[in-house]
């Protein structure tokens, strides 16, 4: 198999995989990086939503002859050591979660919209969260987070 | 039991309890006293007397009280809690139950499930929205023995009687001010003569219950470190794996052929499974490679040559057929207002999909995963693989959600079978597909109702529902026939239809009647079973009922509502929404009300059906739960079911085609997403109404259902009567 080589979580790794194998399985099966999760296979639900050179991308769909060369960031490197990343704070301090199973995937599609645009309106954020699914139903305390976010409540 | 019906002795298992079933009151409440109207009127029905809450609790009290925790020496308190946590947040609320009862801080607890415990009976159940109430006392009870315990231990260290003690915050503390903390006690206190209990805590002394605590696991989730069952180990010890089912529903696996398969790199091998058909727990084929990326690719390329299905000749025409002919007939020769409804098959599909770890060694098994009645996972994981239960260990491992899927844990058993065969330990995880497609279902249901009016009265009320037969037989039944007979599914159905199906409005007499028939196609208790489809549809026939009569909906139920305690709940949602303030055309505010687990809810939800697809753009929620633990975990549930209620109303459903199931992942079975999600929200908890706490972890569902279509009907002008209406409503 060939070594495929990026970052991952700031640090240089390389790994025997398939071009054709998708990111979230190599990540989880041979990588052990356990934070993204599987929920659909195709694209539809985000749970596998983690960072590609700092954008949002499904995971479960994205195949490693894509990530070569690439900067690979999951839930598991979000916080700078202890420091949690402010959408990881807003997310604990609203009490986000239900189950959790998709907040992973909330969280880096969420960080990824903020990078974007830094005050997104309802509108924004129903765009760029909509290909997330919770089963929970737990928008409305994502919204409400991003928006405190976006308001500087945490830095 | 893959035959399409089995006949059933509904009268025998019903004897017990007919007596005090719902339509003997019709005659004895029918009638005037002096020529005036007897109506309106509410009549006492079954679980106005005793609910299935009741029956919950009075049959696992035995073994409630009976609870491990233990204070460490580093004055942490490891608790574990015999339910599990499916993002219901059980886990939090059984953590402030403890550290307020035993006087130490919320931060000092670290709380797990409890593993699969015989000992428990049929106690070891997480369903029904009860877990509250049921571990409320208990836990009070064992706590203050505790207390009682440490305070004997710090007596001797302090030399001062245990009448000049008190506890706090994690301390023994005396008079003069001296403390020891627990965990400096806790080895003396283990060794003592059992010591006079303290006395419970007085709910006036609380002082983490009842205040907004932030989930346990919070910060493992934001960080990605909360661990799902497939989460626990290395896919290189755990050998990844999934499963092809059947295409039709009960078919079976007739040749496998893998020559494709062994093509691809990573491919390990492949094994049948039985399954259990008599629980109907699907047979498969079992696909082991190095990642489960692999496994999917290989099921795909795998050549399986099934039987025909038992019900390949039924699609939902012939279903429908089916059900109208079973459903009761309705019997009021008067007039009034009359409607039949329909409701499609549902799955949970919770987030995380089936998924399991275990391994078979030595003749033993050791399993990992999310069941919510892991008693009967480790019966059945037993059974198949032809060991004793004392050889099975399960572990429960919070879940990605659940909605009544992990009742039954069909993984558990699948995963045991492949382990066996294979040798090796194994991490299974069903694919999404397989989950859509052969998955437990809510079951689709038939819905004929009447309101009888006479005089601008409702004097009677007829609700005839029919679906094909729920399968109770995840613990459930043992909860209801451990109290009646021996077990009977569709006696258990029937028990706790009748424990569970009301109305508190004054609609005079009622006749809410089940009838099922089994399919092979898998059902299960589905969020707020029955009553999501039951009451969801009386709060549509009670907002018809009001413009029929030309009264507005929030009025009319007013003086229709029988008790104090409900109009309250409705008065402060309308409040909240401020119900009937202006709004566009097409826009629209719909009320939806529900009163069951011993708490009570109002929705008044804001739908926009002026876009392409309706949307929710505001929500205001107000409930009655009896004694609220925590505000916060209360309010995240409820917000959560209004999106269950708005799904179910516009979104969700399944097809049958010639005994197949048509949707297959989530680009066409559709669920509520962010931009169906009402960015303006509330939810008024209202003060304490009880001593006990009530159920929240299904209550909002059939309330914000009939609000999400209650809401549809007010700004169309149409009548919803079949589900989805984004497909049905036009």
């Amino acid at each position: 198999m060939p070594v495929i080589t990026f970052t991952l979580n700031g640090n240089p790794v390389s790994v025997d995989a398939d071009k054709d194998e998708e990111l979230l399985w190599v990540l989880r099966d041979r990588m052990d990086v356990h934070g993204l999760k599987y929920g659909c296979g195709m694209g539809l639900c985000g749970a596998c939503t983690s960072h590609i050179d700092g954008v949002a991308r499904r995971t479960c769909i994205t195949p490693m002859s894509a990530i070569e060369g690439k900067s690979v960031t999951t839930i598991d490197g979000l916080a700078k050591g202890d420091q949690l990343h402010p959408v990881q704070k807003a997310w604990i301090d609203n009490d986000v979660a239900q189950c959790g199973y998709c907040q992973a995937g909330q969280i880096m599609q969420a960080v990824s919209l903020l990078n974007q645009k830094p005050n997104p309106t309802d509108e924004d954020i129903d765009q760029a969260m909509g290909g997330n699914l919770c089963r929970c139903g737990t928008y409305f305390r994502i919204r409400s987070a991003i928006k405190k976010v976006a308001a500087g409540e945490y830095k | 039991m893959t035959a399409l019906e089995t006949p059933v002795g509904r009268r025998q298992v019903l004897k017990g309890f007919l007596i005090a079933g719902p339509t003997l009151a019709v005659a004895a409440r029918l009638g005037f006293a002096d020529g005036a109207s007897a109506f309106p009127t509410k009549t006492d029905e079954v679980p106005d007397q005793q609910d299935f809450t009741d029956i919950f609790i009075a049959s696992e009290t035995p073994t409630l009280y009976d609870l491990k925790i233990e204070i460490k020496p580093d004055n942490r308190v490891y608790a574990e809690g015999p339910r599990q946590d499916i993002g219901q947040g059980f886990l939090t609320t059984f953590a402030m139950l403890v550290a307020d009862n035993l006087d130490v801080p919320l931060e000092n607890m670290d709380v797990i499930c409890s593993p699969a415990e015989q000992k428990r009976g049929a106690a070891q159940i997480t369903g029904g929205s009860h877990n509250t109430r049921a571990m409320f006392d208990p836990v009070r009870v064992v706590c203050a023995q505790m207390r009682g315990q440490l305070m004997a231990a710090g007596s001797e260290k302090l030399g001062v009687p245990v009448s000049a003690l008190r506890t706090e915050n994690g301390h023994v503390v005396a008079r003069d001010g001296r403390k020891i903390s627990y965990g400096e006690l806790t080895a003396l206190a283990a060794s003592l003569p059992k010591a006079n209990t303290a006395a419970p805590k007085d709910p006036k002394d609380y002082k983490i219950i009842g205040k907004p605590a932030h989930r346990e696991d919070a910060s493992r989730i934001v960080t990605g470190k909360r661990q799902y069952s497939t989460d626990l180990f290395s896919s290189k010890e755990f050998l990844p794996t999934v499963l092809a089912m059947a295409p039709t529903h009960g078919a079976s696996v007739v040749s496998i052929d893998d020559s494709e398969a062994k093509k691809i790199k990573g491919y390990i091998g492949n094994t049948h499974i039985p399954g259990m058909p008599d629980y109907l727990i699907p047979e498969g084929v079992a696909v082991l490679a190095e990642t489960f990326g692999i496994a999917k690719k290989a099921k795909n390329a795998l050549r399986i040559k099934w039987s025909a299905g038992p019900m390949d000749s039924m699609s939902d025409a012939q279903i429908d057929d089916m059900l109208n002919g079973i459903v009761d007939k309705i019997t009021s020769p008067g007039e009034g207002l009359e409607a039949t409804f329909r409701w499609p098959y549902v799955p949970h599909a919770p987030l995380e999909e089936n998924a399991s770890c275990g391994k078979f060694e030595n003749g033993k098994y050791e399993g990992w995963g999310g069941a919510q009645v892991p008693t009967t996972m480790q019966r059945q994981i037993a059974e198949t693989l032809g060991i004793k239960v004392d050889d099975v260990t399960y572990h429960v491992i919070p879940a990605g959600g659940a909605f009544g899927r992990h009742l039954f844990h069909d993984q558990d058993v699948q995963v045991a079978q492949i382990a066996q065969r294979i040798g090796k330990p194994i991490k299974l995880q069903w694919l999404r597909e397989e989950g859509i497609k052969n998955g437990r279902c809510r079951p689709v249901s038939i819905h004929k109702i009447k309101a009888t009016v006479s005089n601008k009265d409702v004097v009677s009320y007829e609700h005839r529902m029919a679906c094909p037969e729920m399968d109770l037989r995840h613990g459930l039944g043992d909860v209801a026939t451990g109290y009646v007979t021996e077990y009977n599914n569709e006696g258990a159905c029937q028990y706790f239809f009748t424990h569970t199906q009301k109305l508190f409005y004054k609609t005079g007499p009622t006749a809410i009647t089940l009838k099922q028939r089994l399919l092979a196609k898998p059902t299960a208790a589905w969020r707020v079973v029955y009553s999501g489809q039951v009451h969801a549809l009386d709060e549509i026939m009670m907002d018809e009922l009001a413009r029929s009569l030309g009264k507005d909906e929030f009025e009319y139920r007013m003086d229709m509502l029988d008790s104090e305690r409900h109009k309250a709940v409705l008065a402060k949602a309308a409040e909240a929404a401020q119900w009937g303030k202006k709004l566009p055309t097409g826009v629209a505010q719909g009320i939806g009300m529900h009163d069951e687990y011993k708490s009570i809810v109002a929705y008044v939800m804001t739908v926009d059906t002026r876009r392409n697809e309706p949307r929710m753009t505001e929500c205001h929620i107000a409930v009655d739960n009896g004694y609220c633990v925590n505000p916060m975990g209360t309010q995240s549930s409820l917000f959560g079911q209004a999106h269950d209620g708005f799904a179910l109303v516009y979104r969700a459903g399944l097809h049958v085609d010639n005994g197949a199931t048509r949707e297959s992942n989530f680009h066409d079975y559709k669920w509520s997403r962010m931009f169906d999600s009402a960015p303006e929200m509330s939810c008024s908890i209202l003060p304490a109404s009880n001593v006990e706490p009530g159920g929240i972890g299904e209550l909002g569902v059939p309330a914000a259902a009939g609000a999400a279509a209650n809401a549809w009907a007010r700004a169309t002008g149409k009548q919803p009567r079949n589900f989805p209406l984004n497909e049905y409503g036009a």
